[in-house]
């Protein structure tokens, strides 16, 4: 007997059928924690975890009081702090980022190379080694406490230009007898890059907001040493962990969730405002012209 | 076009400017005639008023209070990793005294503030603040410990002094006895082996451990005073074991953590628990009208039929001044207030935190607090859980845990002993 065939058709939707079912459960594992945090900050019981999964008791009362309620927790003024530092980052960051990409794309000068080499090294020291020593340094200059939204930011935006890769790599592609053609007419190095390059690179500038924008409002280690034990300079990362504290994380566990919850709003946001660009940046600084 | 250039150097000129500015600003703050203030999360609120009250009866004092949070167990942690940006007033517990001491957290108290701490709070308090001759912290709460709750309902009274008695009337009524074996297991698990006459010495030189050593392997000695043949590890690990061979899911021995304990009180199954104060309001309410709480249970040994006593660690909660504070006096002056009789009366009033002050503990409303006169009536026998190193959590913990697992058997309990007695001693001589 010959092997029973089976039509392309059936095969296809065979193959199909099993790669969406895969599919189907990475993706309910890896939505599943933010689903679970999103079903907590609407739980009405208090405590921490619950042995069941699906609350007893709805309420938005979670989120109201988050907002409401400050006689232990300020939330809405770490929310504020974090947002005001995420712009001061956005800003200089992505300043930061753009000119050094300009650079080390366009120009060539001796230390070029080098200088690239010298940010791959250093971008593999994993920033919190040097956390503590760089504390110190900034509680010499005074900005630390009461300046440590300063210094946070100064930290943040440090090195923030070895993050060039990505932008250059996109001005890369773009054509260079552009420049040229620019420099021929009498324009600046200045001036290219502002009325040149930077309307061709959208979508990489927007890349670089995104990810200047989104770093702040997760950072936890610097934040915590800025602040040192005041509360008015917390970040939202900080302040959260403080209401799962043994003390109070009975009545502020589902807080804590509705408050994880709004962190994510203004990335999703803006994540959602600008996504077209987004994926254009990130894809297009990898083809080279 | 050339508007956008514009925007772009005003913002990179702004930013920069912005934070010169602001860095400059600093160095002329008020930070010189500011003393801070670290309190745990809770206590903020008290603790403002308490200062304000302070400030206002002394208007002499000259300086700016400011606060910052610092929860009393989280002490050393924050203040060991930069002891000069620290508040100058913080609250710790007395078990990380001597690694407050050696980071250069504490500034000793002047022998007058000691005599008026020793008039007015209890002994083992204000010993517990001590390194040497010189004491280094203000007391304010006695009431770092745990004991037992239970439901009237289940357990009877007279079964409440024995430990057995105590999980058989679980057992009996399917309710649940809860104990920590596992996780924090070794701040509860100790009891058994202080109660049967167990002693960890430590002996420091200035703030370095040089020795530890435990007696475990030494005879137990029961409540009488009689010395028994067999000896404290095996007696206390014997009575564990035993109590965990009631492990069942119809009621009976289970290990179990603040959740546990909630979620017990919310299935309407939990009959007796030992833990502390903290979760004293919780389980009243739970239990209503069947609420109790008592001491440790005695537990009588199966081996040779004496009986023992769990005796629970006890801790106390200090105010501190810090070593590196530039206010010295000043600070103690806080600090004393903020330990004092009426800081204390108003913790209680408002936190039920229990109070090391005497006369408040003699008070009606502490008087009729079930939770703390169950803690105060272990007074007797209570140990004091003073500065342990690392590796008494870490194998107590093991210990306790491979109890509950039921990995510690008749066969391997020598064996197992010797370990744990191993691992418990010390030397850096």
């Amino acid at each position: 007997m010959a092997k029973k065939l089976r039509s392309k058709k059936a095969v296809e939707r065979g193959t199909n059928i099993a790669i969406y079912v895969i599919l189907a459960l990475i993706s309910i594992i890896w939505l599943f924690p933010f689903f679970y945090l999103v079903i907590q900050s609407l739980r009405g019981e208090t405590g921490t975890a619950t042995p069941y999964f699906w609350p007893k008791e709805w309420t938005f009362n979670n989120y109201i009081k988050l907002f409401t309620d400050k006689s232990i927790f300020n939330f809405p003024k770490w929310y504020l702090t974090t947002l005001i530092i995420s712009i001061f980052v956005t800003v200089i960051q992505t300043i930061f980022v753009l000119v050094t990409s300009y650079a080390l794309s366009r120009m060539r000068f001796k230390m070029r190379k080098p200088l690239m080499n010298l940010m791959l090294v250093l971008g593999m020291f994993p920033g919190f080694m040097s956390m503590t020593a760089v504390y110190f340094l900034l509680k010499l200059l005074g900005l630390t406490q009461d300046m440590g939204l300063v210094g946070l930011v100064l930290v943040y935006v440090a090195s923030s230009c070895m993050g060039y890769y990505v932008s250059k790599g996109f001005f890369d592609t773009i054509p260079k007898s552009l420049d040229e053609a620019a420099r021929i007419d009498g324009a600046s190095r200045h001036t290219v890059f502002i009325k040149i390059i930077l309307p061709l690179a959208k979508p990489i500038i927007i890349y670089t907001i995104l990810t200047a924008f989104m770093a702040p409002w997760g950072e936890y280690m610097f934040a915590s040493l800025m602040a040192f034990g005041k509360q008015d300079y917390y970040n939202v990362a900080v302040g959260l962990k403080d209401m799962l504290d043994k003390e109070v994380a009975d009545i502020y566990f589902t807080r804590f969730c509705a408050g994880s919850v709004i962190v994510s709003i203004p990335i999703t946001a803006l994540f959602f405002w600008l996504q077209k660009y987004y994926v254009e940046g990130v894809t297009g600084g990898s083809v080279k012209g | 076009m050339k508007k956008s250039k514009k925007i772009l150097s005003l913002l990179a000129c702004g930013a920069i400017a912005a934070s010169a500015t602001m860095g400059l600003a600093a160095c002329g703050g008020d930070k010189d005639n500011t003393i801070t203030v670290w309190a745990p999360q809770t206590q903020q609120t008290l603790v403002k008023k308490l200062v304000d009250d302070f400030l206002a009866a002394n208007p002499d004092f000259g300086l700016k209070v400011d606060f910052g949070v610092c929860g009393e167990d989280n002490a050393y942690a924050k203040v060991s990793v930069d002891p000069q940006a620290s508040a100058d007033v913080y609250g710790f517990a007395n078990d990380q005294l001597m690694n407050l001491k050696s980071c250069g957290g504490l500034s000793y108290l002047s022998d007058q503030m000691v005599n008026k701490i020793k008039e007015t709070d209890e002994a083992a308090a204000v010993e517990a603040g001590k390194i040497g001759d010189k004491y280094y912290g203000y007391p304010y709460a006695a009431d770092n410990g745990y004991f037992m709750y239970y439901d009237k309902s289940v357990v009877a009274e007279e079964d409440t002094t024995n430990l057995m008695s105590v999980i058989n009337a679980c057992k009996r009524k399917h309710k649940y006895f809860v104990m920590q074996m596992e996780t924090d297991g070794a701040w509860y698990f100790g009891s058994f082996f202080y109660g049967a006459g167990g002693k960890y010495d430590l002996e420091w030189d200035g703030d370095e451990l040089m020795t530890a050593t435990c007696n475990f392997d030494a005879k137990a000695v029961d409540i009488n005073g009689t010395v028994s043949d067999y000896s404290i590890g095996e007696i206390g690990s014997r009575a564990a074991m035993d109590a965990v061979n009631n492990k069942n899911a119809a009621g009976g021995f289970i290990h179990g953590n603040d959740t546990v304990i909630e979620q017990r009180l919310k299935d309407k199954n939990l009959g007796a628990v030992i833990t502390g104060t903290w979760n004293a309001s919780k389980i009243q309410e739970a239990l209503g009208n069947n609420y109790a709480a008592t001491a440790c249970p005695q537990y009588t040994s199966s081996l040779d039929n004496h009986t023992y006593r769990m005796a629970p660690f006890i801790g106390y909660k200090l105010y501190a001044v810090n070593g590196f504070t530039k206010h010295v006096s000043e600070s103690h002056r806080l600090a004393q207030y903020l330990a004092s009789e009426t800081a204390q009366q108003q913790r209680f009033n408002e936190l039920q935190i229990g109070p090391s002050n005497l006369k408040i503990q003699q008070t009606e409303a502490v008087k009729n607090n079930v939770a703390l006169q169950a803690l105060f009536s272990q007074k007797d026998f209570a140990v004091v859980q003073t500065s342990l190193p690392d590796n008494y959590w870490s194998v107590l913990k093991t210990y306790a845990g491979d109890i509950y697992a039921g990995k510690i058997t008749n066969d391997n309990l020598s064996t197992k002993l010797a370990d744990l007695i191993k691992g418990l001693n010390v030397d850096n001589t």
